[in-house]
């Protein structure tokens, strides 16, 4: 280790300040982890992580006796999940397809189009469903309208409000998705499939047999960070699409946080219920690189 | 070997450059991060000749005038300057984002000891712990500020202990009218309406005579306030059950009657789905613009600031308020006292509070400087007007004022301090054509007659919301449970039948802890 260290030192120094990096903005910041455990007012800066009372698990308590405990946490849960249902094998059959095309500006043009709405800010995005769902102005509703319907308010009505926010994840997320899963295909030798299709296996048999195994290691990768961020459900977009009539389905851990902590000025609840979901997010991340090993796959570690 | 060094340094310093820059923006998942350093040390005292700087919240409604980005730099430059000229001051604005997004901004920077934040608007019963008192300050420089408010509004913005906790922003008014399109009543031939069964008459005819009609834009403080009142005996306010302990006003028998009546109206399409859960008067106001709108029941700044911008695309639409409905238990409007916990603060870390009250109480001691802070600059912006003849039975002393519109100025008002009812009543704000803008007619008389509903039953208490969470812990869970249902039920989402097991939910939820930290508060101030 000396050695190495004392021969390629310029390579260990490209390290350094993403090791820094992390350790000045995620490790030293978990100290203030503490004030879960305390009751701290957020007007008394710094000093009230020192100052304030310790509670325990009072806070932890709080929010396992909410009335909404297990609706936040059902709700990151179910919508986290249908993105996942969605969005994952979305973006595998689209870069499987685009895998397939032979003409180049097709492909080109049709992954540009299709990686645009990534880069689109979630406010514009936002913005964008509420003018088109709207029931005054929107071109939905108005062609509702011309059918003799009645105008439906997607974004107020729970029934509709979850598959709004999965289809516009789905269509914001799927061209980025691809990337990585082609990059991955590009590496496939050509001579297999010329193999295969001389043994007369079709273009799907091809795809099952060679294309897929090929890129299992990559599917079983994204597939465990999806897992391991099962309970992120997409705050910004929840945030800026829901309202009172739609809390019962979208309100997650992400806005029952930001209401309670941010807005409520309950700082030290706040820590509390997001170190909870930081916990689970441990576990299920944990669990699913375990379990990937145990099916014979490569793991994150 | 030495390229390779130079490469192997170059790509290390290109590293380090992207991750800084990188480095602002925390996971937004991460378990909070403690607050930024300590507060530095306290500075030396500048030089009398030496500007004060007032960092400002920009969050008493300036940024509902039409430019949200905030004044034209040039006008703002022009407005300080006499500001500079008059107190050696100069006005330093923060802009808020719209809706929630401005509280959660407010907070994070009081929270954050690195952030300078000298003067905002708030319920000062949710900021008490980063406020200032003002006793010593107000005596010394504020004697303007003192006089101008009634001793009730002093009185609601004193702790328990006696400390003024800021200038009173708001006093008990009634801001919540329904105003009708009269153009559109005088095309469907009816009368102004008077009471619910003549509101819902004009609601059903506009809705016929128009396919795309929206007969109602209303929100859940608009139906509370505006509404709830028409069929219970005290409206939307807290109220004593037989044993005497305070209890939430759905509680109350005839709300739910309220609630049904909504519900009807919603399922016949009388009212706008888009805006009924939203708290951001710009969104009501959106609505207004497709000139489709027969009626609103809101805060009466949902049209008096809203309806300008319609007039000038179409003239002829014209709104008129009515403050007094009634219903089958009387006046239809709460009195609003809830908001005359709301102040302008000052921040415990302000750099120079005696300056700031200084500015604040040269804002009240003259209504021109008043006018300068809010409009902009006198005889370019806004000016007196001696002889016009179209506004009647003025109040003796009242001025007249001709401004352009905000978005004409480009200046918005951030300077302003000392907005609230004993300035603007002083006034009324002649538009381009010389007619007294609806807005400053509204403020000049009509939203100080409380005379036109109901006052709630503890309009009188401040109820502390540190100390009602140290009882009620989640009463963050309860209030959202609250609106959550009244949207449910008027949206068809849950039946009116389901109305007492709302109640038992209601219980469920905490219901005996509400009343048992709100009737303890309530019984320590009536003393």
């Amino acid at each position: 280790m000396a050695r190495a260290l004392r021969l390629h030192w310029f390579i260990y120094l490209l390290l350094v300040p993403g090791l820094l990096y992390f350790i000045v903005f995620h490790y030293v910041p978990m100290f203030g982890v503490v004030i879960a455990f305390k009751d701290v007012s957020p007007f008394d800066g710094v000093a009230g992580i020192f100052t304030g009372d310790w509670v325990g698990l009072a806070n932890f308590q709080r929010f396992y006796n909410s009335v909404y405990f297990w609706n936040v946490l059902g709700n990151t849960i179910s919508i986290s999940g249908m993105k996942l249902l969605f969005a994952f094998p979305s973006s595998l059959a689209l870069a499987l397809m685009l895998n397939e095309v032979r003409s180049a500006w097709f492909k080109r043009t049709i992954q540009t189009i299709s990686y645009m709405p990534y880069f689109l800010s979630i406010v514009v995005v936002t913005g964008l469903i509420v003018n088109l769902l709207s029931t005054t102005s929107g071109p939905v509703n108005a062609l509702i309208r011309s059918t003799g319907n009645q105008s439906i308010s997607f974004l107020t009505l729970p029934e509709y409000f979850r598959t709004v926010l999965v289809s516009a994840h789905v269509w914001q997320t799927i061209g980025w998705g691809t990337i990585l899963y082609l990059a991955a295909m590009a590496n496939i030798p050509p001579e297999w499939y010329e193999a295969a299709a001389i043994d007369g296996a079709s273009r799907l048999q091809q795809i099952r047999h060679i294309t897929l195994p090929s890129i299992a290691f990559v599917i079983v990768i994204l597939l465990i960070f999806a897992i391991g961020n099962l309970l992120n459900a997409g705050f910004e977009q929840i945030l800026l699409l829901y309202s009172p009539s739609v809390y019962r389905v979208s309100d997650i851990i992400d806005t029952y946080v930001y209401r309670e902590g941010l807005i409520a000025l309950q700082y030290s609840f706040a820590s509390a219920v997001n170190l909870v979901k930081s916990v689970l997010a441990a576990v299920l991340l944990l669990g699913a690189n375990l379990l990937a090993k145990r099916m014979g796959q490569v793991g994150i570690w | 070997m030495l390229i390779k060094q130079v490469r192997y340094a170059g790509a290390a310093l290109t590293m380090t450059i992207v991750l800084a820059g990188c480095a602002a923006n925390a996971a937004p998942n991460a378990a909070p991060a403690p607050p930024a350093a300590a507060t530095k040390a306290p500075e030396a005292p500048k030089p009398a000749t030496e500007t004060v700087k007032i960092y400002s919240y920009i969050n008493g409604g300036q940024v509902g005038r039409g430019r949200p980005e905030g004044s034209d730099p040039a006008r703002f430059a022009e407005v300080n300057a006499i500001f500079k000229k008059a107190l050696n001051v100069e006005v330093v604005p923060i802009i808020p984002p719209g809706g929630a997004a401005a509280t959660e901004k407010l907070n994070l920077l009081l929270s954050s000891p690195g952030e300078k934040l000298d003067v905002f608007q708030a319920d000062w019963t949710q900021y008490a712990d980063a406020a200032l008192p003002l006793n010593d300050l107000l005596q010394k420089f504020g004697p303007n500020i003192v006089k101008a408010w009634p001793k009730e509004s002093w009185a609601r913005v004193t702790d328990a202990k006696g400390n003024i906790m800021g200038i009173p922003r708001q006093a008990i008014l009634a801001p919540y009218p329904v105003f009708f399109r009269t153009d559109l009543l005088k095309k469907l031939n009816l009368a102004m309406p008077k009471t619910v069964d003549e509101f819902e008459a004009f609601l059903k005819a506009h809705k016929a005579s128009d396919p795309e009609a929206i007969p109602l834009i209303t929100n859940l403080a608009g139906i509370r306030m505006g509404f709830a009142a028409a069929f219970t005996e005290f409206g939307q306010s807290n109220w004593k059950d037989a044993s005497g302990k305070l209890m939430p006003a759905e509680t109350q028998p005839g709300y739910k009657d309220m609630v049904a009546k909504l519900a009807d109206w919603y399922s016949k399409g009388y009212i706008n789905k888009d805006v009924l859960g939203e708290t951001d008067l710009n969104k009501l106001r959106n609505v207004l613009k497709t000139q489709k709108v027969g009626a609103t029941m809101a805060w009466y700044s949902t049209v008096t600031l809203g309806l300008p911008a319609v007039q000038q695309v179409n003239a002829d639409v014209q709104m008129a308020a009515l403050t007094a409905m009634t219903g089958p238990k009387g006046k239809a409007q709460t009195i609003d006292a809830v908001n005359a916990n709301t102040a302008v603060l000052l921040s415990k870390r302000a750099g120079n509070p005696e300056a700031i009250i200084k500015f604040i109480d040269w804002q009240y001691a003259d209504l021109k400087n008043h006018l300068t802070a809010d409009r902009g600059v006198e005889g370019k912006d806004w000016s007196f007007v001696t002889n016009a003849e179209v506004v009647k039975d003025l109040a003796p002393g009242t001025k007249l004022i001709k401004a352009a519109t905000y978005a004409e100025t480009g200046y918005i008002g951030e300077g302003v301090l000392s907005l609230g009812i004993p300035l603007e009543k002083q006034y009324i704000l002649l538009d381009a054509q010389g007619m007294a803008t609806q807005h400053s007619k509204y403020l000049n008389g009509t939203i100080s007659d409380i005379s036109v509903g109901k006052l709630p039953v503890d309009a009188s208490i401040s109820y502390d919301g540190r100390a009602v969470r140290k009882i009620f812990a989640n009463l963050g869970d309860f209030d959202r449970l609250r609106d959550e249902e009244l949207i449910k039920f008027i949206n068809g989402s849950r039946p009116i039948s389901d109305w007492d097991k709302y109640m038992t939910e209601l219980k469920a939820a905490g219901l005996d802890l509400w009343s048992e930290a709100y009737t303890t508060l309530f019984k320590a101030q009536a003393k």
